[in-house]
C-alpha cells in the first residue's frame, strides 16, 4: 500500500524526483537539470543515453523559456507531449527515451519526446540478396520496419497490432495483417500464443518462432522468417500475416508452406520463365541435397550395378584405395564441410577467403591424394552443399543439411531400401505436418492443383487470378482481366 | 510397452543387423569380360578379364613403362582361367586365385570359343542369365579359336578387355554388318523353334582383334559362319535395321585401276517384304519371296559422271541385279547351315499349321526355295556426312 501512495507524485518537486531516482536505481545515467522559470522550481530528468541533446535544447528548453507566463504543456508541440499521473508511468517514458518535466506544485507530469534514434540504414540484407527488385531490408528498429511496410501498401486495411512480451526485456511485437484478406482465425490463434508467453526475455524473433510454433520436434521451420520488407508485402497481399520484433532485423510469416521456403523475390522480379526456372532449380536441389551423399553410400556399398560400366570404373579406381566402409568416408567430408562452413561464418571477412583456399585445396586435393576420401565422394560432397545453399531461406537450409545425415545412415543400413524408407517417413512426416491450421505440404498433400500455379512453378501473372488458397483468404480473386486490350481469341 | 523401450527396439534392430547384405564396391573383383572354352575331355575351360589388375595397370602407367624386369613379371594378371567339370566349378576355382571376390554383376562381354560354340550355346549361357545379380546386357560373341585367347590378346594392348569388346561390336553393329547381340536378346531366342539366330563372329586378322562376321546357329548351336559381307547382306532380309550400311559393290569390266570398276554407296531407308507361299504339304513346294527395296546414296564413284537419269536407270539395274545375286549366295548358305534367320518356320507354324505338323523342319528347311529380290534406287550423290 506504501507503495502506490508514493507512486503520485506529491507535488514537491525534490522528492518527486527522488523517488524516481530510486525507481530507476539511482542509475547514472539519469541526468537531472534544475532551472527557475517564474520563481518556480523545474526539474528536467531524462537519461541520456536515451535522449539526444539537442532536440531537448530546441524542444523542450527553448519553448518553455519563450513563453515564460503559459502553462508548460502549452508551450510545447502537441505531438510530442503527453501528460501522466503516477511516477511509474513517467518512469517508463523515461525509459522510452522521453524528457519528464516536474514542476513545484503540480501533481502532473509532463513527459516529451526527445528520443535519440541510432538506426543503420536500411540497406539490403546481406543473406537474401535479390538480382532485380526492391534492395532495402529490416533493420533492429520495429517503427522503421513497419514504415517499410506501410510505405509499400498505402491501404487502410494494413493493420498494425502491437504487444508488450518479455517480462523484463519488454519488447515490443508488432503483428501486420490486411484486414481484409487475412484470416481472423489465424490472426486470433497467433494473438493467443503471444499473450501464453510467459518468458523473462524475449530477444528477437527466433524465441517467440519458438514459442508459437505447432511441431516444435519438427526439423522443417513453420514459420517464414525474411529480412526483406518486399516478401512481407508480398505474403500480407496473399493474405497471410507477419510478425515483427523490436530489436530484430527479421519478419515471421505464417501460414506458411514448405514451397513458399523455396520462393524468391527473384522469381517474381525475373520473367515468368525465369522464374520457373529457378523454382524447379530449387526443388531439384532439395532432393540433391537431402540424398546424394545417401544414394552414393547405397550404390557403392549396394547395388553398384546400376552404375553405366564406364563409370564404375572411375569410381571403383577411386575408391579402391581408400580404407574406411563409404558410410564413414561419407561422414568424414561432410563434416569436414560444416566445419569449413561454420568457421566461414564466424571468421572475419578478410580470413574468410582463406578458409576458402584451405578448405577447397587442402581438402579438395590432398585428401584425395592421400587417399583417405575418394575423389567421387568430394564431387559428390561438393554438389550436395552446394545443392544445400541453395535454398532461399537459410532455416529450410539447416534442416535439409541435418536430415541428410539420417538419410546417410539409414542408407549404409539398408541400401536403396533405407533411401525409399527414408523419403516415405518424410513425405509422411510432410503431409501431416500443420502451420496454424493450413497443411504444410499443400498443395501435394491436399490435392488441390489449381495451387500450383505458383508453387512448385510460377505462371505469369496473368494466369494467377485468384489467391494461393493455402493461407485461406478471405477473398480470393487476386487479379482480374489484366490483358483485357488483347483480343479474346489470343487471350486464354 | 514404453515409447522410449520401442524406439530403442526398433533401433537395435536398424543398427545390430549390421551391413549383411552390402556389396562393397571396392572389396569386389569385377569381371568384365567372360570367356568359355571346351577343355580336353569335354571339360570347360572358364576364363575371366578382371578389372582390379587393370585399374592398377591403367593408373600407374609410370611404373609400368619403367624399364625393369621385374614389374612386369610381378604384375596381377588380366586374365585368368580356369579347367573344370561344371562353369561353377570353375568359378569357384578362379575365386580362390583372385585378391577380392569376383563379381559378374557389370560383365561386359562373353565370348564363346568356337569348338563349345559348334557343341552346345544353350548350357554355356545358362547360368549366366539366370544369375539375378548377372548382367544381361552383356554382348555375346562367338570367337574362332580359342576365347582366352582373344582375351589375352586384347588385355595386352587394353587391360580393360569389356569396353573394348563392347566398342568394337558396337562400332560394327552400327555398320550392320552383325547384329546387336546380347544376353537378353540371344537367350530366350536359342529356346525359339522356327527362327534361329545370328551371332557376332570374333578372331584374330593380321593379330588384331577384329570382327570376322558372324555365326549362323540352329537348334542352340552353332553351324556355319558368313563373311562380313554375306552378314550384311543376310541382314537386308531381316527385322534389323540397315540403315547406315555401306556397301562396295563391284560394276565395272577391268579397268587398269582397279578402284574404277567400283561403286561405294550409302544405305538409306529399307522397305522388306517376305512373302511365305504354300502350295501344297511338300517342302519343295514352299516358296519364300524376299523383297528389299534399298534407298541409296552413292558416296564414291570414280568416273564421276552421275548426270543423266540414263546413267542412273542403268547403275539402279546393275546394282539391283547384283545384289540379288549376291542375296542368292547368302541364302543358300544359310539353307546350308539351317539357319533360318527370318523365321519362315514361324509362319509356316501361323499361318499353315497342318503342313508344319508334317515337315521336319530340320531337314526340310534346306529345301524349300527362295527367292531374293533386291532393288537399288539412287537418291543421293552428293554430301557424305
Amino acid at each position: 500500500m506504501s507503495r502506490r501512495l508514493s507512486d503520485i507524485p506529491t507535488g514537491s518537486v525534490e522528492r518527486d524526483a527522488a523517488a524516481i531516482q530510486e525507481l530507476l536505481q539511482y542509475s547514472d545515467d539519469l541526468q537531472i537539470q534544475d532551472f527557475g522559470r517564474d520563481c518556480e522550481q523545474v526539474k528536467l530528468m531524462f537519461f541520456d543515453t536515451l535522449t539526444d541533446s539537442q532536440s531537448i535544447h530546441e524542444q523542450v528548453l527553448q519553448p518553455i523559456l519563450q513563453k515564460p507566463g503559459a502553462a508548460i504543456a502549452d508551450c510545447l508541440p502537441a505531438a510530442s507531449v503527453s501528460t501522466v499521473q503516477t511516477l511509474s508511468e513517467a518512469t517508463s517514458y523515461l525509459l522510452k527515451g522521453y524528457v519528464i518535466v516536474l514542476l513545484t506544485g503540480q501533481q502532473d507530469i509532463v513527459c516529451i519526446a526527445a528520443k535519440s534514434s541510432f538506426t543503420r540504414s536500411v540497406d539490403e540484407p546481406v543473406n537474401e540478396k535479390v538480382v532485380r527488385g526492391a534492395h532495402d531490408g529490416f533493420i533492429e528498429n520495429l517503427n522503421v520496419n513497419v514504415h517499410l511496410v506501410r510505405k509499400m501498401i498505402e491501404n487502410r486495411q494494413l493493420t498494425v497490432t502491437y504487444y508488450t512480451i518479455g517480462r523484463e526485456t519488454q519488447t515490443r511485437v508488432a503483428l501486420l495483417y490486411m484486414n481484409n484478406l487475412a484470416n481472423k482465425q489465424v490472426v486470433q490463434e497467433m494473438e493467443k500464443r503471444i499473450q501464453a508467453i510467459h518468458a523473462d526475455s524475449i530477444l528477437g524473433t527466433n524465441f517467440i518462432e519458438e514459442y508459437v510454433e505447432d511441431t516444435p520436434y519438427s526439423p522443417f521451420p513453420q514459420l517464414l522468417s525474411t529480412e526483406r520488407p518486399d516478401r512481407v508485402t508480398a505474403n500480407l497481399m496473399e493474405g497471410r500475416v507477419a510478425l515483427l520484433a523490436s530489436g530484430a532485423p527479421t519478419a515471421l510469416i505464417f501460414p506458411v508452406t514448405f514451397f513458399a521456403f523455396y520462393q524468391s523475390p527473384d522469381d517474381y522480379n525475373s520473367r515468368w520463365f525465369a522464374g520457373t526456372f529457378f523454382r524447379l532449380i530449387r526443388l531439384i536441389s532439395f532432393f540433391i541435397a537431402i540424398s546424394f551423399p545417401a544414394i552414393y553410400i547405397a550404390t557403392v556399398a549396394f547395388r553398384f550395378e546400376i552404375l553405366p560400366s564406364d563409370l564404375i570404373i572411375a569410381i571403383k579406381q577411386s575408391i579402391d584405395k581408400v580404407p574406411y566402409p563409404p558410410l564413414v568416408e561419407a561422414f568424414i567430408m561432410e563434416i569436414t564441410i560444416e566445419l569449413i562452413r561454420e568457421a566461414g561464418i564466424r571468421l572475419p571477412s578478410p580470413l574468410g577467403q582463406t578458409i576458402g583456399v584451405i578448405g577447397g585445396i587442402v581438402i579438395g586435393q590432398a585428401v584425395v591424394q592421400a587417399s583417405l576420401v575418394s575423389n567421387i565422394m568430394v564431387i559428390v560432397v561438393a554438389i550436395t552443399a552446394i545443392a544445400a545453399y541453395v535454398v532461399p531461406s537459410n532455416e529450410m537450409g539447416t534442416a535439409v543439411r541435418l536430415l541428410r545425415f539420417g538419410f546417410m545412415i539409414s542408407a549404409a543400413t539398408l541400401g536403396l531400401l533405407g533411401i525409399v524408407l527414408s523419403f516415405t517417413l518424410l513425405l509422411i512426416h510432410l503431409c501431416a505436418l500443420e502451420s496454424f491450421g493450413t497443411p504444410y505440404f499443400a498443395p501435394l498433400s491436399t490435392g488441390k492443383w489449381r495451387n500450383l500455379k505458383d508453387t512448385i512453378v510460377r505462371f505469369p501473372m496473368w494466369k494467377m487470378s485468384s489467391r494461393p488458397v493455402d493461407a485461406t483468404p478471405q477473398r480470393n480473386t487476386q487479379e482480374t482481366i489484366s490483358r483485357g486490350w488483347q483480343p479474346d481469341d489470343s487471350r486464354e | 510397452m514404453k515409447p522410449s523401450l520401442f524406439a530403442a527396439g526398433i533401433l537395435a534392430l536398424l543398427f545390430l543387423s549390421g551391413c549383411w547384405d552390402q556389396r562393397i564396391l571396392k572389396d569386389r573383383n569385377l569381371i568384365i569380360c567372360i570367356g568359355r572354352d571346351l577343355a580336353e575331355e569335354g571339360k570347360i575351360q572358364n576364363s575371366f578379364a578382371l578389372l582390379t589388375p587393370a585399374i592398377k595397370q591403367t593408373s600407374s602407367p609410370s611404373s609400368s613403362q619403367q624399364p625393369g624386369s621385374g614389374a612386369v613379371s610381378g604384375k596381377q594378371k588380366n586374365v585368368i582361367s580356369a579347367v573344370g567339370d561344371t562353369i561353377n566349378q570353375t568359378a569357384m576355382m578362379m575365386d580362390r586365385k583372385t585378391s577380392e571376390t569376383v563379381d559378374d554383376s557389370k560383365n561386359q562381354a562373353v565370348l564363346i570359343g568356337e569348338k563349345l560354340a559348334r557343341l552346345d550355346l544353350y548350357s554355356t549361357l545358362d547360368l549366366l542369365y539366370r544369375d539375378p545379380m548377372g548382367e544381361l546386357k552383356a554382348k555375346v560373341a562367338v570367337v574362332k579359336g580359342e576365347a582366352k585367347q582373344l582375351m589375352e590378346h586384347i588385355a595386352a594392348r587394353d587391360p580393360l578387355v569389356g569396353s573394348y569388346l563392347v566398342e568394337l561390336l558396337e562400332s560394327q553393329v552400327e555398320r550392320r554388318i552383325i547384329p546387336e547381340a546380347t544376353l537378353q536378346s540371344i537367350y530366350p531366342s536359342l529356346l525359339e523353334h522356327g527362327e534361329d539366330l545370328i551371332i557376332p563372329y570374333l578372331g584374330l586378322v593380321d593379330g588384331e582383334p577384329a570382327v570376322i562376321g558372324s555365326v549362323l546357329t540352329h537348334d542352340k548351336k552353332m553351324t556355319g559362319t558368313l563373311t562380313p559381307d554375306e552378314s550384311l547382306l543376310s541382314m537386308m532380309f531381316s527385322k534389323f535395321d540397315l540403315k547406315g550400311a555401306r556397301i562396295n559393290q563391284r560394276i565395272g569390266g577391268d579397268e587398269k585401276l582397279r578402284t574404277l570398276g567400283y561403286i561405294s554407296f550409302l544405305v538409306g531407308n529399307v522397305k522388306r517384304k517376305m512373302d511365305v507361299k504354300v502350295e501344297s504339304s511338300s517342302s519343295q513346294s514352299i516358296i519364300v519371296d524376299l523383297h528389299a527395296k534399298l534407298k541409296v546414296t552413292v558416296v564414291e564413284y570414280p568416273h564421276n559422271q552421275l548426270n543423266t537419269e540414263a546413267k542412273f536407270n542403268e547403275l539402279n539395274r546393275k546394282l539391283s541385279n547384283q545384289l540379288t545375286k549376291d542375296a542368292e549366295k547368302v541364302l543358300h548358305k544359310l539353307q546350308e547351315a539351317r539357319c533360318d534367320f527370318y523365321g519362315v518356320g514361324r509362319q509356316i507354324m501361323a499361318f499353315h499349321p497342318e503342313t508344319w505338323k508334317k515337315l521336319d523342319w530340320d531337314k526340310d528347311f534346306s529345301r524349300i526355295s527362295f527367292r531374293p529380290r533386291v532393288e537399288v534406287e539412287i537418291k543421293g550423290t552428293g554430301l557424305i556426312h
